[in-house]
Parts: C-alpha cells; structure tokens; sequence
C-alpha cells in the first residue's frame, strides 16, 4: 500500500508541473516569477496575462487533465471488461459514434440547446457500445473485436461523409474543426456542466473496483463470487458510455490515449488490482493529456496543431508495436 | 456422511437456449459425500455443473442448493453456499497467487474489497491446505499447471462453502499432481464435510475416490451408480463397451487386451 501512495504522490507532482508548464507555455509564454508573484497577490507585467490565464489556459488545462483521466479510466474499464489488452473507446469506435451522434446534431439542427451536443454524443456512444458488447460474446480473439471497431468507425465516417454532402459549407467546418480535437474551446460555463460529470462518472469506477477485480478471472468466475454480469455490464456500459460522450462532446474524439496509457501504467506496476490502477491510470491520463497539449502548442511555432494529431502520432505506433511484441510472443 | 443434502435436483433438464441436452434429472449430493460425474465428450457433462453453478439457466426443473432454490438465491449468497473449479486455467491473469485466492473472499467483503484479518488468515490456512502457502507471492503466470490448480482450488477453499463444484481438476495435470489432488478432494469431503462434485475422464481415479458415480451414456441417459457394487458386479465391463479393454473385478481395474 505504501508504494501505491508514493506512486501516487510521484505522478500528483508531474501533474502539477506539467499543469503549470501548460498554463505558462504557449504563443505568449508567461514568466514563471511572474506566476508567483501572481499567486501570491502581486499583479502582472502586462495586464493581458491574467484574462490569458483566467480565461483561456487554466479552463484548458483544467479540461486537457479530467478529458485525459476519463478516457484513460474508460480504457481500462473496456480491457478489464472485455478481457481485451487492444479495447479503448477510440479503436473500439466508441468516440466514433459519439462523432456520429454530434454530427447528425450539429449537421441537422443548427440551433442546438445547452446539453444537446452531450446528449447526442451520449446516444451514439451507447449504440457503439451496445454492438461491441453483443459482438464480445460472438468473437474469441482480441483482433477480431479490434477490426470490428475500426470498420464501425469508417461506417460512421462514411454516413458523417454523406451528411456533409447534403451540408452548408460554415456547417462543415464547425464540425471539421470539432473533430480534430481541442482542449482549448471549453469555457468555465462548459467545466461547470463537464467537471461535475466526470469526477462522478471517475469515483463510481472506483466504487466498482471490486467487481471490476472479479471480472480479471472471466465472467464465469466473476459469477461465481457473487458478481452480477447483467448489472456490472449495465454499469460498465452507462459509465463508459457518458465518459467518452461527455469528453468527445466538448473535446472532440480523442484519439488513443483511453487504450495506451493503461499500457504505459502496467510498464511500470506489475499489479492488476483496481483500487490500484483505476487512480494510477487517471493521473497517469490527465498527465499524458497535458504533454499532447503542450506538444500541440508547437513550442518555438506560432501555431496551433490539432490534439488529435498529436495523439495519433503518438497513440498508432503504439499500437503497432503492441501487436508486433504479441506476435513475437506467439 | 450425514444425511444433510447440500444440492437437491428435481426433474432439472439442462441444456444451451432452451434446448436440453440432458433431461429428467433427480438427484442429491449430501454432505460428506465426493461424486464423480463422468461420460464422453459433448454428453454434458461441463452443461450440468454449469447450470449448478447457476452460470447457464436451467432448462426446467429445480434445483435447491442447502434448501434454498437455485433461481430465486442471489448472486452473493450463492457465492457463500458453493465454489467452482472452472477449466480456464487462469494462466493469463496478472495477479499473484494470494490475490487470486483473495477473490475467494469477495462475496464476504464491502465495494472496497477491504481484507480483514480474519480473511488474511483464511487465505494463509487455504494456500496451506493444498499446499501452496510458499507460492503465495508468485505470479499466476510463473506458476507450473500442478501449481496453478493448487492455487485455483485454495481460491475456491477461501469461500468456505459447503458445496465445491469442479469441471474436469485433474484434466491438464500429471498422475503425481492427479493423485495428490485427489487425496485433497477426498480429505475435504470426509474430514470438512464439504459436498464435492466433480467432472472427470479419469474412471481409474474416479473408482477409488468417489462415494457415488454420475455417469452419462451415450444415449444421454443418467445414471447414479454405488462406486462399490460397480467394482464388484459386472456392469463396468458393459459400461465400457469396448474390444480392447476388459475390468477385472477382482484386482478392481481395467485391463487393455490382448497385451
């Protein structure tokens, strides 16, 4: 238990540091004695660096950290559930259909009230889910369920394809630019509906640690030991399913960081445990989302690039080189 | 044996969506008592123990476990009445050998899974029990087979029920470890009083350890057989139905022919 509290005490720092470094960095980069003079009372230099913190970099960082520790989360509730090292809500099309559900919105209803966009990517990533979990019990391997994912996400591509056909021009380009990925277009309004959601959505996975341990031995096991499949399988659905929702919904589809930072917390801690990895792999998450951010600054540049981008970059490689070692392994 | 009957099953009928592949079963394990359920291949024999288990829906039929019937107990409490043995070797799972038999605790602890000094102990005396106390730290995986179903059984010790239920224990395991595996299964029927029930090919074995045989022929007809008039009589011979092989009643087992 000790060493779990270091490692978390560790990663807490580098999260802090990196938080810091992401409010400071960026076209203007603001002088760090100023930050602390800024904190401790004393003004700026120049008075646009406080409406530049305030108003655009901390709710960015703010929304980079908990985008990051709920996709991660939501990764490793979809390996543990599906027994699958290669699940993730991007490579399973989850965020796809949450994609689909924004784009048939945005695309159709151009005067959309406060939650709409949530609401619509919820119900896209519920359909997704649905179909993946039906088609779990139908495939044996790992891969299998991997292309199934990947062929939901060109489906849905195709029909967001077809809808823009039919589109205004300024309608393609509010949803093309949604779909690249940014942390950076979510307002205090937005935190105050987005946060909430996800720190709930963070501790009910925590709650479920037990059950989630349970299902590391199969579901028949699971079973066995007083785990209900038909309620876990809900719970795993409706939490999964709002994470990814919530996040694509005012992030835009993240690419890879819900599949690979599970792999990048087990490079370093061996154990399988919950209680252990579930709040492991959210730092570790909220902690990769920064550095995508910070890389997406393109520092020396005066230019923005698109987190997606970044992600996939970083994200497809690692799946490569996954399924290489797999093979090796036979 | 005592005339407790942990598992009573009335005119249960098994199978896969509805349709049963095993029907009119009446029997009852008492405690004490260690059965053997044995039959070729796709007889049923993994269907049984899995709607026992309360993993696959019963067909029709009922099936009361200490009393209470199967389908109206729920998942936790059934958990404290019967553990399994399943045939996932559980090779893949990245946990260490106490974790594993941790989970055998589980239906006794909160969400957190918080493990208190009497589940410690409990998992200790389990690993002692089959023998794998010094293995407690190592991981599944660098577990030899004999090793891991020691560990496996130990997680099924760990939810001291009355009933064990096991799908083919000895399958992947060598004579050695299928010997001492069974001397395990028989102390803990006679000496714990636990009910066993478990699944095997292994009709040497099941001979000298069983108190009763479930057998399925191959018409999927169920049969309950006394392990000791079945040594005795004549009917093995019958049951084997084969030109190559012959019992022998009086040294009490198969011969092959013509060697």
């Amino acid at each position: 238990m000790n060493k779990t509290l270091l490692r978390i005490l560790l990663l807490s720092l580098v999260l802090l540091v990196l938080f810091i470094c992401d409010i400071l960095l960026g076209t203007v980069t603001i002088p760090l004695n100023e930050f602390f003079g800024f904190l401790n009372g004393a003004s700026f230099s120049h008075p646009s660096y406080e409406a530049i913190i305030l108003h655009y970099r901390l709710p960015k960082a703010l929304t980079a950290c908990f985008a990051g520790s709920a996709l991660a989360v939501s990764g490793l509730l979809m390996q543990s559930f599906f027994r699958n090292p290669l699940a993730g809500p991007y490579v399973l099309g989850i965020s796809s259909g949450a994609s689909l559900g924004v784009a048939l919105l945005l695309l159709f209803f151009s005067s959309s009230f406060m939650l709409s966009v949530p609401l619509a990517a919820s119900l896209g990533s519920f359909i997704v889910l649905i179909c993946m979990i039906w088609a779990s019990k139908k495939f044996n391997s790992s891969v299998s369920l991997l292309i199934l994912g990947l062929m939901i996400s060109y489906l849905t591509g195709a029909l967001v394809g077809v809808l823009q056909y039919f589109s205004s021009s300024e309608e393609i380009q509010s949803f093309v630019l949604w779909g690249m990925g940014s942390f950076a277009k979510t307002q205090w309004l937005d935190l105050q509906l987005m946060l909430p959601v996800l720190v709930l959505g963070l501790l009910f996975a925590y709650s479920r640690s037990k059950a989630l341990n349970s299902l590391l031995l199969g579901e028949s096991y699971a079973q066995s030991i007083g785990v209900s499949l038909k309620t876990i399988r809900r719970e795993i659905l409706y939490l999964v399913g709002i994470l990814v929702a919530w996040v694509t919904a005012y992030c835009g589809p993240i690419a890879f960081v819900g599949m690979a930072v599970p792999h990048l917390v087990r490079l370093g801690v061996p154990e399988s445990d919950h209680k252990i990895t579930i709040p492991l792999v959210a730092l570790t998450g909220a902690c990769v989302a920064l550095v995508c951010d910070l890389l997406a600054q393109a520092p020396g540049l005066d230019i923005v690039l698109p987190i997606n981008s970044i992600t996939s970059l970083f994200g497809a490689p690692f799946v490569i080189y996954y399924l290489l070692k797999k093979n090796r392994l036979g | 044996m005592d005339n407790k009957k942990n598992i009573i099953a009335k005119n249960l009928a098994v199978g896969y969506k509805g349709k049963a592949v095993l029907s009119e079963l009446n029997f009852e394990v008492h405690a004490g008592e260690l059965i053997c359920l044995l039959g070729a291949n796709g007889k049923g024999k993994s269907t049984l123990l899995k709607t026992l288990m309360g993993i696959l829906p019963m067909v029709s039929g009922e099936v009361l476990l200490n009393g209470k019937s199967l389908n109206s107990i729920s998942a936790e409490d059934k958990a404290k009445e019967m553990a399994v043995v399943l045939t996932d070797s559980l090779k893949a799972v990245n946990m260490k050998a106490e974790e594993v038999v941790a989970t055998g605790r589980y239906p006794y602890l909160s969400w957190n899974a918080k493990l208190s000094a009497t589940d410690t102990e409990c998992i200790k005396s389990s690993l002692a029990e089959v023998g794998a106390l010094h293995l407690s730290k190592r991981w599944m995986m660098s577990l030899s087979d004999g090793e891991r179903q020691r560990v496996i059984l130990a997680r099924a010790l760990a939810q001291q029920t009355a009933i064990l239920l096991l799908d083919e224990p000895t399958a992947f395991l060598d004579l050695a470890h299928t010997m001492e595996l069974s001397v395990l299964l028989k102390q803990l029927s006679r000496e714990e009083g636990k009910s066993v029930l478990m699944s095997t090919h292994d009709w040497a074995t099941a001979l000298q350890i069983a108190d009763r045989i479930f057998w399925i022929d191959e018409n999927s007809c169920f049969h309950i057989l006394d392990t000791k008039e079945l040594i005795e009589g004549d009917r093995l011979h019958k049951m084997l139905n084969t030109p190559f092989g012959t019992w022998n009643p009086t040294l009490g087992r198969f011969e092959i022919n013509g060697l």
